[in-house]
């Protein structure tokens, strides 16, 4: 690997952050506001596999695959929340689930 | 052989640059959700020519392969209407996203500036899987035994989400039926 990847990578993954950063600010549909919170969660396993890398240190893959188990379980549990909530309220529409606001 | 890879890299990072922009813009869920498994495959190919094949492996087979095919499902399932791009939201919804953004961008600007230190010498020789491995199943022993039972919990977590309003749908369809 030539040395100019590694930084390179950083700003990739900041880049692919940033952009599920906006995603989750600025969708309504629940199912896309997921899906860059996932964006979100890959673009900070390149940052940890790149930094593995650089510093010749396994632990950050060690977290990575961690961090991946733990994407999988989210994704199931919040997946089986948005289809609890179209069948009870019939939109995923994260505008309209306003109980809780004073 | 180093450009090679350079020019690799400097065309996977842009498809998944593109795909997650894509993701994030693209009105139909469906569309977002293919964009999605773009951007998680060129990520694997990231990994690979970081030099970890293992995580690349992994990254395929659970993002791409288990968690996509999960979002594709509910998707379908849920019969998602095209929504617009931008929320209803107010001005106040917009300037804090502005600052979000270039708050953000900032740090990035001088984690950019400021430079990333060169590599530590011996870099990239952990990546075998027996480095890994030994790593995971004597220091991080525990921690892997957590996680498996978070998985479990999680698996239960989710029947029990979908179960209840299955339940709740019936009892509501037997009403209907009776009345």
């Amino acid at each position: 690997v030539t040395p100019l990847v590694g930084p390179a990578t950083l700003l990739l993954s900041a880049l692919l952050f940033l952009t599920g950063m906006v995603g989750v600010l600025v969708r309504r549909n629940a199912i896309v506001l997921f899906m860059s919170v996932e964006l979100m969660m890959n673009a900070a396993n390149l940052c940890l596999v790149s930094f593995a890398q650089q510093l010749g240190a396994a632990e950050g893959r060690a977290l990575v695959f961690f961090a991946l188990t733990v994407a999988a379980a989210e994704a199931g549990v919040g997946l089986a929340i948005l289809i609890a909530l179209y069948r009870r309220t019939g939109s995923i529409d994260v505008d309209a689930l306003d109980r809780l606001r004073w | 052989m180093e450009t090679v890879s350079l020019i690799l890299f400097f065309c996977l990072a842009a498809a998944a640059l593109a795909s997650g922009i894509f993701v994030i813009a693209h009105r139909n869920p469906m569309a977002s959700v293919f964009s999605l498994v773009v951007n998680a495959v060129c990520v694997a190919g990231i990994f690979l020519l970081l030099g970890d094949a293992f995580l690349a492996a992994i990254q395929v087979i659970v993002y791409a392969g288990a968690i996509l095919v999960l979002f594709l499902f509910v998707v379908m399932l849920l019969d998602v209407r095209r929504d617009e791009l931008f929320g209803a939201g107010g001005r106040l919804r917009r300037v804090l996203l502005a600052l979000f953004v270039a708050a953000l961008g900032l740090a990035i600007g001088r984690g950019i500036v400021s430079g990333i230190g060169p590599g530590a010498e011996g870099a990239g020789t952990t990546a075998g899987v027996p480095a890994f491995s030994d790593l995971l199943f004597q220091r991080y022993l525990l921690p892997f035994e957590v996680v498996s039972m978070l998985l479990l919990a999680a698996m239960l977590g989710v029947v029990v989400l979908t179960m209840r309003s299955t339940r709740a749908g019936e009892a509501g369809g037997e009403k209907e039926g009776r009345a």
